[in-house]
């Protein structure tokens, strides 16, 4: 469909697509400008900051807070849970697509139906698990109880059955070849849909909230996302400081998406249809 | 590094299938490289008392070579409770706190008695607490925790806007006369609000103290484990109603339960007064730009007050911890509330000191000659500890987190008899659960 | 279904069928054969198997038995409460009131977020030049994070602070309590969700709409049908499978809700914006009843069991595919 159909509807449109991107933006421009402004600024309830720039807040941020310690630790709780989802999803996409074996139906629908069993629903007992494994506080804790995922086996299946034919047949044979034949062809044939789940699920983990907060009760691998939730509820909060550290969490996540975009559209979208 | 080697080891493990079982707290304390007894203490403290704080564990761990105490900030405190009850029983559990919820960890064994520490040290008077206190923290008849950060909710108000609208202090004494108060205030100094509260249950707790009105039967939850709701009574209702009514006239201010939203317009000069604690008064000199004072909240018409009861929290021990640990958790414990370190604290938060001598010291003495709100605060009457009713409730289902729903139920136009007749019918059912599941 | 997918469905068939004629030594084979394919299969399993049977399935299982019962404060089973769990869920008025609260949010908080979505993945499915600007700027929201994008709400719906009762006081209205006004609360908590989720819902939408044939609009044109007759007769049909998956997760998501609502009102005021992840959270985690709260993960769980199930009926009927 075209919007665009002569100069005027041009103009329109242009119109239109600068008003949303300000709508959409609106809450990140106003974080920005906030975190540029000084405390005596932002009391007498400036809009924008003045000129020259106050970067001071940015500077406190990083001073006052561990904040560098934050983003650290989520950096690395999402490298170790995308790149441990990736491995154990696409071994199971490829068991489910490659593999001919009795009750792999069954399996595979036990697998479909885990979508079902809301995450909320198993936080208390995960919890307990895990402080019985005395993990709270650890990188295991934040990240192993999510080291798989049925959505990701769901996407990679859909992306290995559309590989050749050809690719099928020759895999029936076993053994270390067919682990070499995974390795080889099926995972670098896949690359558009592994980079997919990938970005989702470095996206999805950094941004991860509720799990967090449960298993780290202090600041040696807590994630920045608590790290924001904690520096509210100063007696009184410097919002301009707390607007500044929120911009550099978003930040972080905001270039993996610029980076990713174009295969996040095309693989999720490629997902939802052949859902 | 070692973390994310740890994390590969742990997916392995868990791969295999491998159940570790937990390690318990050993009886063997945790030492540092110099064989000093770690200890680890768990607080609330942030911001100016925060700093204070960490001046006093600074303070202890300089002032002797046995004992390191490491302090960390958790959160407020029901965020701090929380996190506690989270890992107990773990490696990641504190030794010692600075807390409240004192009947539940009592009647789950969590902790040791502070009394039994105090019994074994000839150094410590018991009797030098102040009643209140001393009353406050006592269960079963012993001392549990020990007393540390007492504070009370006053009213603050801005003594500039109090006297360009003509208003004497002295005689705010009653409901009617706040309301008055709150109404000059918006009419003659000009404000949004004449007054606000922050909605918190800790404040209803108050007003209703000052009455010797209980929340819970069995005196507050004080002389037995309570099994009832009562602050549906009449009292409940007036003073829930009186609350309802100002805000209904537009004479207070709604700005939710967070303490910053609510300091935030009494700085901007928007707000005449507000109910808040004294622990925030050094931090307040900090922030506000004009002159305040603080006096206490006020009681109907007719009545007289029976003294202020005394929120804040205390140090609490925990029986998990190795022995040795608890007694250098004690030591810090008993200098944290020697008259001296009580006087700085006091004069450095808004807090008032817990043992009488802390007034004798010069640091207070100074503090109060030149901080208005902290003399008022000082001075007022608490109350005398004889009275459970005035004491603030003791139960392992929390009465004040329920006040608080009520309160933004009436700020809704709820009528206070049946909101409140429905909240203390759903603690009553809560309290039965806690007794059946807990003290058996 | 493509054509690979039928061939490999006739291939296992066969696979599986029992050939006529065998002889012992082939059969030992194939027997061979199927027994360390299953072996192997199961490996390949192996690590989603065992973090499934650890984290979701003993832990579904585990919940369940645990509702049956009342905790300590340790969260320890000491008294068997039989279905008294369950009757307190359903017989207390908080439980009820989450409920209203999650469907209401749901409701306030799908069909804009999609609608919103669709329009702009129409605009941004222009050929202008600088539109990979626009595409990008709409795609943002998808990497803010709960926690970030609450912060900045709770800045912009701030009492006294609040850019909003700033602009608002503009035009002489007085300030609105947006996070304190329980009649409010849940719409501020809803407006800050939708803002959330419009980076992915548009993102898939717009991804969708570009596999979309072009063919159909240049008759359609030719045909004078107008633009918003293609949106409605061609687009939104067209796409309806990538719509029905986006309210799908939507909808999930609603339901999961929980790090705005921790940031921007802790569930009040009043109980208003008490959506179930953080009743139960409350009740497990600040209120120490986890038996109590085991019951309402179960209760939670049928709920989102039959929600789908509906979904799906009356959702894929309507759906229209390729």
């Amino acid at each position: 469909m075209r919007l665009v159909q002569g100069r005027l509807s041009r103009i329109l449109v242009w119109i239109a697509l600068i008003v949303a991107a300000f709508m959409t933006s609106f809450p990140l421009l106003y974080a920005i400008s906030a975190s540029l402004m000084s405390q005596a600024d932002f009391n007498a309830g400036a809009v924008l900051p003045t000129w020259p720039l106050d970067f001071s807040n940015y500077v406190d941020a990083f001073g006052k807070f561990p904040l560098l310690h934050y983003l650290l630790n989520t950096l690395i709780m999402s490298l170790i849970v995308m790149v441990a989802l990736l491995i154990t999803c696409s071994m199971a996409a490829f068991a489910f697509t490659f593999i001919r074996f009795r009750g792999r139906g069954v399996l595979f629908g036990v697998m479909l139906s885990t979508l079902m069993i809301p995450w909320e629903a198993t936080i208390i007992v995960n919890f307990q698990t895990v402080r019985d494994l005395n993990w709270l506080n650890t990188f295991q804790g934040l990240t192993v109880p999510s080291l798989a995922s049925a959505f990701g086996i769901f996407l990679l299946r859909q992306a290995f059955r559309t590989l050749p034919h050809e690719l099928f047949e020759a895999s029936q044979i076993d053994g270390a070849s067919r682990f070499r034949f995974f390795v080889s062809m099926v995972v670098p044939l896949s690359r558009p849909m592994l980079a997919t789940l990938a970005v989702y699920t470095f996206i999805n983990t950094w941004n991860k909230y509720l799990w967090p907060l449960l298993v780290t009760t202090d600041d040696r691998v807590r994630t920045v996302q608590i790290g924001l939730r904690s520096m509210q509820g100063e007696a009184t909060t410097q919002w301009p400081m707390v607007m500044a550290a929120t911009v550099m969490v978003m930040a972080a996540t905001t270039i993996v998406l610029v980076l990713g975009q174009r295969q996040l559209k095309a693989g999720l979208a490629a997902g939802a249809v052949k859902g | 590094m070692k973390a994310l080697r740890k994390s590969v080891v742990g997916v392995a493990a868990i791969g295999a299938g491998a159940l570790m079982l937990s390690g318990c707290a050993g009886s063997e304390p945790t030492t540092d490289a110099e064989g000093q007894i770690v200890v680890t203490l768990w607080h609330s403290m942030r911001g100016n008392n925060g700093e204070a704080f960490q001046e006093i564990v600074d303070d202890f761990n300089d002032s002797q070579s046995e004992i390191v105490v490491n302090a960390s900030e958790q959160g407020m405190y029901d965020e701090a409770y929380t996190k506690l009850l989270q890992v107990v029983g773990t490696d990641e559990a504190p030794d010692v706190m600075q807390m409240g919820n004192m009947r539940e960890t009592v009647e789950a064994g969590l902790i040791t008695p502070m009394q039994e520490f105090i019994d074994a040290d000839d150094q410590f008077d018991i009797e030098s607490l102040q009643p209140v206190l001393r009353a406050s923290w006592s269960m079963d008849g012993a001392l549990q925790y020990m007393p540390q950060s007492a504070s009370t909710n006053v009213v603050f108000y801005n003594a500039d806007a109090f006297e360009e609208a003509g208003l004497d202090p002295d005689e705010v004494q009653t409901y009617e006369d706040f309301e008055e108060a709150a109404r000059t205030l918006q009419e003659e100094a000009g404000m949004d609000y004449g007054a606000a509260f922050l909605i918190d249950g800790g404040v209803v707790q108050t007003l209703m103290g000052l009455r010797g009105e209980p929340l819970l039967d069995n005196g507050n939850g004080r002389e037995a484990p309570p099994t009832e709701a009562v602050f549906n009574s009449s009292a409940g209702v007036e003073t829930m109603t009186w609350i309802q009514e100002m805000y209904e006239e537009g004479l207070t201010g709604n700005y939710g339960r967070s303490f910053d939203d609510l300091r935030q317009p009494w700085y901007a000069g928007q707000v005449g007064m507000i109910g808040d604690t004294t622990a925030a008064t050094i931090m307040h000199t900090q922030s506000a730009d004009f002159a305040f004072d603080s006096m206490p909240l006020p009681v109907p018409e007719g009545e007289t007050s029976a003294g202020v009861s005394t929120g804040g929290n205390g140090m609490a021990i925990f029986a998990d911890a190795p022995e040795e640990t608890q007694q250098a958790a004690y030591e810090f414990v008993r200098f944290a509330s020697s008259p001296e370190v009580q006087a700085r604290w006091a004069a450095n938060t808004g807090y008032f000191p817990v043992v009488e001598e802390a007034y004798d010291e010069q640091v207070l003495i100074d503090a109060m000659d030149e901080i208005p709100a902290l003399a008022s605060a000082n001075n007022q009457e608490l109350a005398d500890g004889e009275d459970p009713n005035s004491l603030s409730s003791l139960s392992g289902v929390s009465a004040t987190s329920e006040l608080s729903d009520v309160w933004e139920a009436l700020y809704d136009g709820g009528d206070p008899q049946t909101v409140l007749d429905q909240s203390a019918a759903e603690i009553t059912s809560q309290l039965e659960t806690y007794n059946q599941a807990n003290q058996n | 279904m493509t054509a690979v997918d039928t061939k490999a469905r006739r291939a296992r068939s066969t696979g599986r069928a029992q050939p006529p004629h065998e002889s012992p030594e082939r059969r030992r084979l194939r027997r061979r054969r199927e027994w360390r394919n299953l072996l192997s299969g199961l490996a390949y399993l192996s690590p989603v198997l065992v973090i499934f049977a650890v984290f979701l399935f003993y832990p579904a299982i585990k919940a369940g038995w645990l509702s049956f019962f009342n905790t300590n404060v340790r969260g320890l089973p000491t008294v068997f409460a039989g279905l008294g769990n369950y009757i307190a869920t359903l017989t207390s008025d908080g439980f009820r009131q989450s409920l209203v609260a999650t469907v209401s949010f749901a409701v306030m908080v799908v069909p804009t977020t999609m609608a919103i979505a669709l329009c702009l993945a129409v605009l941004a499915n222009e050929k202008l030049r600088g539109m990979a600007f626009f595409r990008t700027v709409y795609a943002l929201p998808l990497a803010i994070s709960a926690a970030a994008a609450a912060v900045v709400w709770r800045l912009i719906f701030h009492p006294s602070q609040g850019i909003l009762n700033a602009f608002l006081g503009i035009f002489g209205i007085s300030p609105v309590g947006w996070v304190t006004d329980p009649n409010v609360a849940l719409i501020s908590v809803s407006l800050t969700t939708i803002w959330m989720h419009l980076g992915f819902t548009f993102i898939v939408l717009l991804g969708g709409m570009q596999s979309l044939p072009t063919e159909l609009y240049e008759s359609a044109s030719l045909d004078g049908a107008g633009r918003w007759r293609q949106l409605r007769n061609i687009t939104v049909p067209l796409l309806s499978p990538v719509l029905f998956f986006v309210s799908i997760v939507l909808v999930i998501d609603s339901f999961q809700s929980f790090g705005q609502i921790d940031i921007l009102t802790q569930g009040g005021p009043a109980g208003a914006t008490n959506l179930i992840v953080y009743e139960i959270y409350q009740n497990a985690f600040v209120h120490r009843q986890v038996g109590y709260a085991s019951a309402q993960t179960v209760i939670l769980f049928l709920i989102v069991v039959v929600l789908s199930a509906v979904q799906f009926r009356f959702g894929e009927r309507k759906v229209h595919y390729q």
